[in-house]
């Protein structure tokens, strides 16, 4: 267990990790529809990931409304790719 | 504990956050109508100039309504899509696997030209639709499995099952006309039902 990566392991940001990792990028409203998470959960989810350096965060407008796009920094996909090795060796894959 | 499987369907969400909506299907179908329309009236038309004129057109309407329908659906998921469940933005295919179909695409176009210029095409009519059929069928069907997308088997069904039966009707080369006008009429069917649902169950909110 200690091989897990700690910010990665919490299972709402572990969802959210996994959801960018398909994507280039994505809007807050996908992230928001996709993962069953309220607002203010995935907000504090995503600074998190975001302080980790996991998660880049863009903050621009489509014609006049706000749109926050996410996406996985590059040491953020390596970290999910080591955690998905590590989750693998764990369950004896 | 997320187990590998559990993480593996979400980072397949997006894949199947395409189809969601429906549109690209319907899309897809009005191409494949404006194909056949674009196959219908090269054969309607006299052997004049400007029957040349339509034959020399074609392969031009194929690579538009391709690069159209790409517009067409960016377009519609803007207005209809992404201001009720949110945008995402697919990655760019790897070169790798740009050269994989630009090599497919060319050997498909050098196997084809290779029948007709050596005069083995003569016959061909006869298997064509249930070949193209079977072809449409089988992508449909990968399309299903990678995507985890059990609707796009209904597409897989309807392709292999019109190009059978259109073909047991020996209808020559024009079957390939009826093939992709069934085809474009199942798909932009099931396009607007799956629309038709998208909207009742999102209804449109503020981007947050």
């Amino acid at each position: 267990m200690s091989e897990l990566d700690r910010v990665i392991h919490e299972p709402a940001r572990l969802r959210l990790v996994a959801l960018l990792s398909g994507v280039k990028e994505a809007d807050f409203l996908w992230l928001l529809s996709e993962s069953g998470l309220t607002k203010g959960n995935l907000s504090s989810h995503l600074a998190k990931l975001e302080q980790a350096g996991y998660v880049e965060v863009e903050k621009t407008f489509r014609g006049k409304i706000p749109l926050t796009l996410l996406r996985l920094t590059r040491s953020g996909r390596s970290a999910f790719a080591g955690y998905k090795r590590s989750l693998s060796a764990l369950m004896g894959d | 504990m997320a187990t590998p499987s559990e993480l593996r369907d979400l980072e397949t969400r997006s894949q199947r956050y395409w189809t969601l909506d429906g549109i690209p299907e319907r899309v897809m179908g009005l191409v494949w109508l404006l194909w056949s329309a674009a196959l219908i009236a090269e054969d309607a038309l006299p052997r004049s100039a400007w029957g040349g004129v339509l034959t020399m057109a074609i392969p031009a309407v194929l690579v538009v309504s391709g690069v159209g329908a790409n517009w067409l659906i960016r377009r519609l998921k803007e207005r209809l899509s992404y201001p009720r469940t949110g945008y995402v933005g697919y990655p760019e295919p790897s070169r790798r696997q740009r050269l994989l179909a630009a090599g497919v695409a060319c050997l498909a176009a050098l196997s084809l030209a290779t029948l007709i210029l050596t005069g083995r095409a003569e016959g061909m009519e006869r298997v064509i639709s249930p070949a193209i059929g079977l072809v449409i069928s089988l992508a449909f069907l990968v399309l299903s499995l990678r995507q985890r997308a059990p609707h796009l088997l209904a597409l897989a069904g309807v392709a292999l099952a019109l190009g059978i039966g259109i073909g047991m009707l020996k209808l020559g080369w024009r079957s390939l006309n009826w093939l992709f006008i069934g085809l474009g009429a199942a798909s932009v069917a099931l396009g607007l039902w799956r629309l038709r649902r998208y909207l009742a169950a999102h209804p449109r909110e503020t981007q947050a």
